[in-house]
């Protein structure tokens, strides 16, 4: 499993993760990346587009132009009930890594 | 001024292979991006280019950028095959970090598609490709027999031979070809007997033979009136006898006697697979026209011929079939004498060829077939016991966005690559299989034909290969991929399970085998203790024959009696005496039987018909059971005949047939011959046919052109048998001797197929039952292993070994039990199906099952040995502790 692997599917989790409360924006989503990461996932930040348009393709997100008075036409990305799903997935197998690696490493108390 | 970004975007971002709209929105949705930077910029008090240089931030590599961008927007999938190469890799290292479990499953499975590599190339070249000639499925064999006797060998007249071919149009040739014909060869070297075919000039073209030198007959040589003094070679004759010299073709040799000119050599690979050498090993070294046959001008009641006629193109085997039955119909009405009980029928000869073999040889296939999901089984026992050990590589690989499809295609990556490990480890074990087999098989099985691994056998390895990698990957992939999916089940459990069923699987594909060769076994007992009529121990058989010009009986008698009494003389010998045909050599020509007084309804019983010396059934020890055998004191021209119990149960029911006159063959003005006495009956076609009906006339009313010796030794023959053809070969100037057995050599012969199917059974069932105990053994020892913790607080709370055995014992029960209960069944199932290879055992036959099954349990407990030891050795404390 190569780095890149990792990173990319990191980030989809990421962005699965943050669109699980409301819609949002692709500049938003970048820069609630790079707050909330404090800037340790290094990636261009344009590149959050290819990840979000490959999420559209699989149906884990769908975006929509927006028009708000006062405010640029945007495109606001929302979790679809299939994302929904792969989310809690994704983190359930995390979670169940995570328990391994605890156990593993012999951090806390074994579940 | 306000940048224009989206020309920014245009300007920089490489070409996408997307439409025109989609473009639109994602140059959009990028210059939104560098606005909104830009603004961001601005407000935090930047100026313009300093801001816009901020924005210009946000992508710092285009190239990138586009490639990602073309990947997101790729429409079709990505090719299955582009990750292969890596998942090449992945695999390769795998595998080299469990050097262990790889050569475990490599060896395993290069056993298994070794052996099925071996067994398909044995079939496929005798039952499964078509005969070897041009146009081969275009052949028909023509049979002409008595229309209530479908058993009966289908011998044809030479007359309604010629009629039929005459008359045929759905055929563009029929051919006739000879009983094999002992001929006596003198090339000028050592004189030697050799076996001939006579064949019609049509034989050769019917079948698409070029000769490699000289000619082959035409229908000048085939010539009755006239019949060319002419011969082909066989290329072994060829090459023995002459080196293989181009002058050959042209000299002349001596056949029985008569000058005959060789015209041409077959090629090497030419081999007659139709009638009458089907399914035997008989190697024809010498061909000769039909009209030289000394039969060529036998009367329409004498049948000797085996028929093959080639369809025309186009035509159907139906169509053939209607014509046949209407020139049948028309010749019995022409001649109602001879033909009218007698039926053509049209049968294809590839059927007819490869028909009587297919039972065998698709049993074998069959067993071999389970010998390989068997292997299959284990390896994938294997990759579910490794796959537990992966569960958390996978649970990473799940989590970090590998697709199932990803994962599936990868898990069989592996199992692909241990299979084709073991595919190449299997063609060469192939090979020396495959010498095994040909060394030990009975040559009348393996057709004499020319076997070898070829393209074909590589084609089916391959496919094999591929078979095993789904068979052993695929339910173990989809097991981890379900558990990584539906996460939350033990995955520890659910293997445990799956393992245990996999073992209990291959504990009943064992037992079917078990149970196969169980009953194989047996029918060879029953078979080896059938008697055979006569007693084979101490018995030798030389056949020879008599120079032609004896033509005068008396001549003949010496001949005899000077051979006889050198073979007396020899030390060891007890008795000797001459029959015309062998006992357990198969078939022969019947003749019609009459009985004075009782006029016969419909067509007359045909019998086996024997001449034989006096003192032949002494020396065969075959029983007299009422008046007499032939004696020295018998008068040559004496007009006597003693019959075999079978034509005395089946003829003279309830009376005394010593006294009665009877006679034989078609000529209805032959003298009565009065029955002297009445023998036992012999096994004359083999042990598993009944002894057939049979006179025997005595050897002296006309004298043996090919008196085949029998000669009772007094202890074991075989070290004699080089002094004893020697007497033969010399005694009266130079004869041939051939057909030299040991009569126990003879039975052998006439089991050998039997034996050798119930051994290669054998052979495959003990590969079964190791691989099952294989299985068995990882299923516990795994199980054990894990309840390791389990096991140490039994044995704190006082656990016995007695308890401890129960445990082994019950997991060992949980997987060996609904093995036997699956395998019972399916036993009898196949066993059912292979019925016509067992005899006198019914496929139920409960002692086989019992013993198969003890057996099977037996092994399971001693694959349990180990396991059980470990547990009861776990030591309580220890094993705590580890939690």
């Amino acid at each position: 499993m190569d780095t890149r692997d990792l990173q990319k599917s990191s980030a989809e989790i990421v962005i699965l993760a943050l669109l699980e409360s409301r819609a949002r924006h692709g500049y938003e989503l970048a820069k609630l990346i790079e707050a909330r990461s404090e800037s340790q996932l290094q990636f261009q930040l344009a590149s959050i587009y290819p990840i979000l348009y490959r999420l559209e393709r699989k149906g884990l997100v769908s975006g929509k132009w927006v028009e708000k008075a006062g405010e640029r036409r945007r495109r606001f990305y929302s979790l679809t009930p299939s994302g929904r799903k792969a989310l809690g997935l994704q983190r359930r197998a995390w979670r169940s890594f995570f328990t391994a690696l605890e156990r593993v490493t012999g951090f806390g108390n074994a579940t | 001024m306000p940048h224009n970004w989206k020309e920014y975007v245009r300007a920089h971002l490489p070409a996408l292979p997307v439409g025109p709209e989609r473009e639109e929105e994602i140059v959009s949705e990028l210059a939104n991006q560098f606005e909104e930077a830009c603004q961001e910029a601005l407000r935090a008090g930047l100026d313009e280019n300093a801001a816009r240089l901020r924005a210009e931030e946000q992508v710092r590599d285009w190239n990138t950028l586009a490639a990602e961008l073309r990947h997101a927007e790729r429409r079709t999938p990505p090719p299955p095959m582009s990750g292969f190469a890596q998942d090449l890799r992945f695999s390769l290292r795998t595998l080299r970090r469990n050097p262990v479990f790889a050569a475990v499953a490599v060896v395993t499975l290069a056993f298994g598609i070794g052996a099925n590599t071996a067994i398909f190339t044995v079939v496929d070249h005798i039952a499964l490709r078509g005969l070897p000639y041009p146009d081969g499925h275009r052949l028909i064999d023509i049979e002409h027999r008595p229309e209530r006797e479908p058993e009966a060998e289908p011998w044809c007249a030479i007359e309604n031979f010629l009629d039929f071919s005459k008359r045929a149009t759905t055929f563009d040739a029929v051919a006739a070809v000879s009983p094999v014909w002992n001929v006596v060869v003198d090339t000028g070297g050592e004189i030697e007997r050799l076996e001939t075919l006579f064949v019609s000039a049509s034989f050769f073209p019917m079948l698409g033979v070029q000769p490699v030198a000289g000619r082959l007959f035409t229908a000048d040589d085939d010539n009755r009136a006239q019949p060319g003094k002419v011969a082909v070679l066989s290329y072994a004759l060829w090459q023995r006898r002459f080196g293989g010299a181009p002058d050959a073709v042209g000299r002349t040799v001596r056949i029985d006697n008569q000058a005959v000119t060789i015209i041409g050599v077959l090629p090497a690979g030419f081999r007659w697979r139709g009638e009458p050498v089907a399914g035997t090993a008989t190697d024809i070294q010498l061909w000769a026209p039909l009209a030289t046959n000394q039969l060529a001008r036998s009367p329409r009641t004498l049948r000797f011929l085996k028929v093959t006629g080639r369809l025309r193109p186009g035509v159907t085997v139906e169509a053939a079939q209607a014509e046949t039955r209407s020139i049948s119909d028309a010749l019995a009405a022409e001649h109602p004498a001879a033909n009218k009980p007698l039926r053509f029928t049209a049968v294809p000869l590839a059927a007819k060829v490869t028909g009587r073999l297919r039972p065998a040889l698709y049993l074998l296939l069959g067993a071999i077939g389970f010998v390989l999901l068997m292997v299959s089984a284990n390896v994938a026992n294997l990759l579910l016991a490794r796959a537990a050990t992966r569960t958390r590589e996978l649970a990473i690989r799940v989590a970090i966005g590998a697709s199932t499809f990803r994962l599936l295609r990868q898990l069989l990556t592996e199992s692909l690559v241990i299979a084709v490990f073991g595919g190449v480890a299997g063609i060469a074990a192939a090979y020396v299989f495959l010498r095994l087999i040909l060394a030990a098989g009975p040559p009348a099985l393996l057709g004499g034909i020319p076997i070898s691994v070829d393209w074909r056998a590589l084609a089916f390895t391959a496919a094999v290969v591929l078979l095993t990698a789904l068979l052993a990957g695929l339910w173990p992939a989809l097991r981890a991929i379900q558990f990584n999916v539906r996460e939350g089940r033990g995955i520890t459990r659910g293997d445990r399970a799956a393992r245990a069923t996999l073992a209990a699987a291959q504990v009943s594909i064992a037992l079917v085998l078990l149970v196969g060769a169980g009953l194989l076994l047996r029918s060879l007992v029953r078979v080896l203790e059938i008697p055979p009529g006569f007693d084979t121990r101490n018995l030798v058989s030389i056949s020879t024959q008599v120079p032609s010009d004896a033509t005068a009986p008396q001549s003949r008698i010496n001949i005899y009696n000077t051979i006889r009494r050198e073979l007396l003389a020899t030390p060891g010998v007890q008795s000797v005496a001459a029959v015309s045909r062998l006992p357990l050599l198969g078939a022969t020509i019947t003749s019609q039987l009459h009985i004075e007084g009782r006029p016969h309804e419909g067509a007359p019983p045909e019998v086996e018909f024997r001449a034989a010396t006096p003192g032949y059934f002494a020396a065969m020890a075959i029983p007299v059971r009422a008046g007499r055998p032939f004696e020295e004191s018998d008068a040559a021209d004496a007009r006597i005949v003693i019959i075999d119990e079978l034509v005395a149960k089946r003829h003279f029911p309830g009376e005394d047939p010593v006294g009665k006159r009877i006679r034989w063959g078609a000529d209805s003005t032959s003298i009565w011959f009065t029955i002297v006495g009445v023998v036992g009956g012999v096994r004359h076609f083999g042990l598993e046919s009944e002894p057939p009906a049979t006179i025997y006339r005595p050897a002296a009313m006309n004298p043996l052109y090919s008196p085949i010796f029998v000669i009772r030794t007094e202890a074991d023959p075989l070290p004699l048998l080089p002094a004893l053809t020697r007497i033969v070969r010399t005694a009266h100037g130079r004869m041939p001797a051939y057909n030299v057995f040991s009569m126990e050599q003879l039975v052998a012969r006439s089991t050998a197929q039997r034996r050798f199917l119930a051994s290669l059974i054998t052979i495959f069932a003990v590969a079964a039952l190791l691989l099952a105990c294989l299985g068995i053994y990882g299923t516990v020892s795994q199980s054990m292993a894990e309840r390791t913790q389990e096991i140490g607080v039994r044995v704190a709370l006082g656990a016995s070994r007695a308890d401890l055995l129960r445990l082994v014992g019950r997991e060992a029960a949980r997987i060996a039990l609904p093995g036997l209960l699956l395998g019972l069944p399916a036993g009898f199932a196949a066993a059912r199906l292979g019925r016509q290879l067992l005899y006198q055992i019914e496929p139920t036959d409960a002692a086989v099952f019992a013993v198969a099954a003890a057996t099977l349990l037996v092994s399971v407990a001693l694959a349990c040995y180990i396991p059980a030891r470990r547990a009861m050795a776990v030591d309580a404390v220890d094993a705590l502790r580890q939690e």
